[in-house]
């Protein structure tokens, strides 16, 4: 059989998309919204690029490195940077004294998430880069330990974006599953699965999530990302076995049954691409949803590593200052607004897809 | 009717038992058990290792670590079932009391969110629904979706900055004033005293599901107005405040009504949070201090409260969809 492009389910599913896409560009609100999620991803994925004390490439001793690497996984540092002492040194002055014939590139902003930057550290600045307010050399101020606040809300945004995007992938994995297999079995699978579905709704998740990052022992993002990923795929399973239990009646389903098409095939390249829809703007809520609860279990402390730069850890920081004598403002205005920002974002993208998705509404 | 009632009991149950068995078996499992990290952290000042050993054997008794976990779990039941949460590792003093004491400022908040919340969103609500798509009405839209967008302790910090640290109109934290201050005050001098606590911690725990059940009603409401019984009630010559509220907003209602349960869980979640910030001694806070100190009975018992105030409801939630709808039976 010649399955060409123009009467495969897949193409059907894609010229839909192109029609989504056509009324969502007509919404300007959505389409910022749009612009500040594809930013703000661009600028987590960059952060290292954008701001740090590593160089992004350097050649040091007739080989090139690319030391940036160390804020994705500190293990993807050369282990021959540790041999000669860069720790200690930092890299602009372990640069120019073991090789002054080195080059480098730096990021745009030299300042560190983890760390403060000692005076004189990096050429040409003078007196000390580690002052409270926001001002030329700290764009967001410092915090109370001296680290730039720029650069740690800059690399928040990595980990903000990568709570949510692996917890609501991990729900979106769990939710497809449990709603295409309810959705597609009917039957006594679908009756458990639906109850399931119903208990898991009736969990008070903060609470459960709270205590079981209390009970480990040192929790780190990744515990936090299981767990909100694990709480939090009902309304993704919902959608979708509504969705399936709808498509499979429709005559497309019933002729590639009767074609032989095998299940899998018909739930992968039938059902599924034609079901997406609701679980697509299900996850913009969820990413929303999940950067709320990174930052707010983060906020109280009990989220991540005390190190980690997450925007609720530096909120957590100038909310212990506001009862003191020097309450520091900027701790509080920026993350919060990066916060807020996020949200906003991702929830406009979603009711603006919801919107485009809707027939009714035209 | 009943019968549903009975399996959303049930249901309930089942699902108290789950989270209680998660999170005890959780607690159980990790290394380490509640009573080397309380070493580890010796937040009872026990210095004397003869007294720690002695105290060890009574406490890991108590708590039944020398046998499995399981029959740990169903001993905690079993002390559940007697109206015995067990004692706070903290000061020896039994669960239920601590609860028992944090749980009035905890309702004096939500109470009086939820209420504020119902009675300010329906006027809005009705107000953005018959208005719809005029320029009052795109704004109030607009600026309650950004509120709904804007975490309940974000903004709480913004507000302590602005009316606390930069103009000292309303106090840092807390329920009340020092205790002396609190005695030199009239009756009418207290309350004043507790509604300048409790102006923040209620106007942040109320916006959010403010800025929701307006769209919520707005929704629902447009969603009438489209239906043919308001033309009808438009062509006999009724006038617009009867059209929109006699008969378009009644029948809003039904699904408002489920929502009450949701906000509940809502609240109790907000909460922690909410109240860890204004210092509110409150559920929340236990909760918060209990997870510091790894106070494991109070966590058992503070989640166990609070999901039962969740699943409560939730319940609520389904008796009043079929009290405020004659057409649902379940059956």
């Amino acid at each position: 059989m010649n399955e060409t492009a123009s009467n495969s389910p897949a193409a059907g599913a894609a010229g839909y998309w192109r029609l989504v896409w056509r009324r969502y560009r007509k919404r300007r609100l959505g389409l910022a919204a749009l612009a500040v999620v594809v930013f703000l991803a661009i600028l987590g994925a960059a952060a290292p690029l954008v701001v740090g004390t590593r160089p992004i490439i350097c050649r040091y001793q007739g080989r090139w490195y690319f030391p940036c690497l160390y804020y994705y996984n500190p293990r993807w540092e050369n282990p021959v940077f540790f041999k000669d002492g860069f720790r200690f040194t930092y890299y602009p002055r372990g640069l120019a004294e073991k090789d002054p014939t080195s080059i480098a590139l730096w990021p745009l902003v030299y300042a560190d998430p983890y760390r403060r930057v000692d005076v004189g550290e990096w050429r040409g600045a003078k007196g000390d880069p580690n002052r409270g307010p926001p001002s030329l050399r700290n764009l967001l101020g410092t915090d109370a330990e001296g680290r730039d606040v720029f650069s740690r809300m800059v690399h928040g945004t990595r980990i903000a974006l990568l709570v949510g995007f692996v917890a609501v992938g991990i729900a979106a994995a769990i939710g497809i599953v449990v709603g295409g297999l309810a959705g597609y079995c009917g039957g006594w699978v679908d009756k458990i699965l639906s109850r399931l579905v119903e208990l898991v709704m009736s969990v008070p998740a903060i609470v459960l999530i709270l205590a079981l990052v209390a009970v480990i022992e040192r929790p780190t993002i990744w515990h936090l990302m299981a767990v909100i990923g694990c709480t939090r795929w009902e309304s993704i399973a919902r959608y979708l076995r509504a969705e399936f239990l709808r498509l499979k009646e429709t005559d497309f389903v019933a002729a590639a049954r009767a074609l032989g098409v095998p299940p899998h095939r018909i739930i992968l390249r039938h059902m599924l691409p034609n079901a997406l829809a609701p679980v697509i703007v299900s996850i913009s809520f969820g990413i929303a949803g999940a950067i709320l609860l990174e930052s707010g279990l983060s906020f109280l402390g009990i989220g991540s590593e005390p190190s980690t730069p997450s925007w609720g850890r530096i909120l957590n920081e100038g909310f212990n200052t506001l009862g003191g004598e020097r309450p520091q403002w900027w701790l509080v205005l920026f993350p919060g607004l990066a916060i807020f920002t996020a949200i906003c974002a991702y929830n406009l993208v979603g009711d603006t897809l919801q919107e485009a998705m809707d027939p009714r509404i035209r | 009717m009943l019968q549903h009632l009975l399996r959303r009991l049930l249901l309930g149950l089942f699902t108290l038992v789950l989270i209680t068995i998660t999170v005890y078996g959780l607690i159980r499992s990790m290394p380490g058990n509640p009573l080397t990290l309380l070493e580890g952290g010796d937040p009872m000042g026990i210095a004397n290792p003869g007294v720690r050993t002695v105290f060890y054997r009574e406490m890991e008794k108590e708590m039944g670590l020398d046998r499995h976990w399981l029959v740990g779990y169903f001993n905690w039941l079993g002390d559940l079932a007697r109206g015995d949460l067990g004692r706070s590792l903290q000061d020896r003093s039994p669960v239920s009391a601590a609860i028992g004491a944090r749980i009035g400022p905890t309702f004096l908040l939500s109470g009086t969110s939820l209420a504020l919340a119902f009675l300010l969103s329906i006027p809005l609500g009705i107000y953005c629904g018959a208005r719809s798509g005029r320029l009052p009405e795109r704004a109030i839209s607009t600026f309650l979706y950004m509120l709904f967008s804007l975490p309940s302790f974000v903004a709480a910090l913004y507000l302590l900055i602005l009316f606390s640290v930069e103009l000292k109109w309303l106090p840092l934290r807390g329920m009340h004033s020092s205790d002396e201050a609190l005695a030199s005050m009239s009756a009418a001098g207290r309350s004043w005293d507790l509604i300048k606590h409790m102006v923040l911690p209620v106007a942040c725990s109320t916006y959010a599901s403010l800025a929701y059940y307006v769209r919520f009603i707005r929704a629902n409401l447009q969603e009438a107005i489209r239906q043919d019984y308001i033309r009808t009630a438009r062509a006999k010559g009724l006038g617009e405040a009867a059209v929109v509220v006699k008969h378009a907003f009644r029948n809003t209602l039904i699904p408002l009504a489920t929502l009450l349960g949701l906000t509940l869980a809502h609240l109790m979640s907000g909460s922690v949070i909410l109240e860890r910030i204004f210092n509110w001694p409150g559920m929340g806070l236990l909760f918060f201090e209990a997870i510091g100190r790894r106070d494991y009975p109070v966590i058992m018992g503070l989640t166990l409260s609070f999901s039962v105030l969740v699943l409560l409801g939730n319940l609520l939630a389904d008796l009043l969809y079929a009290l405020v709808d004659p057409r649902i039976r379940f059956s």
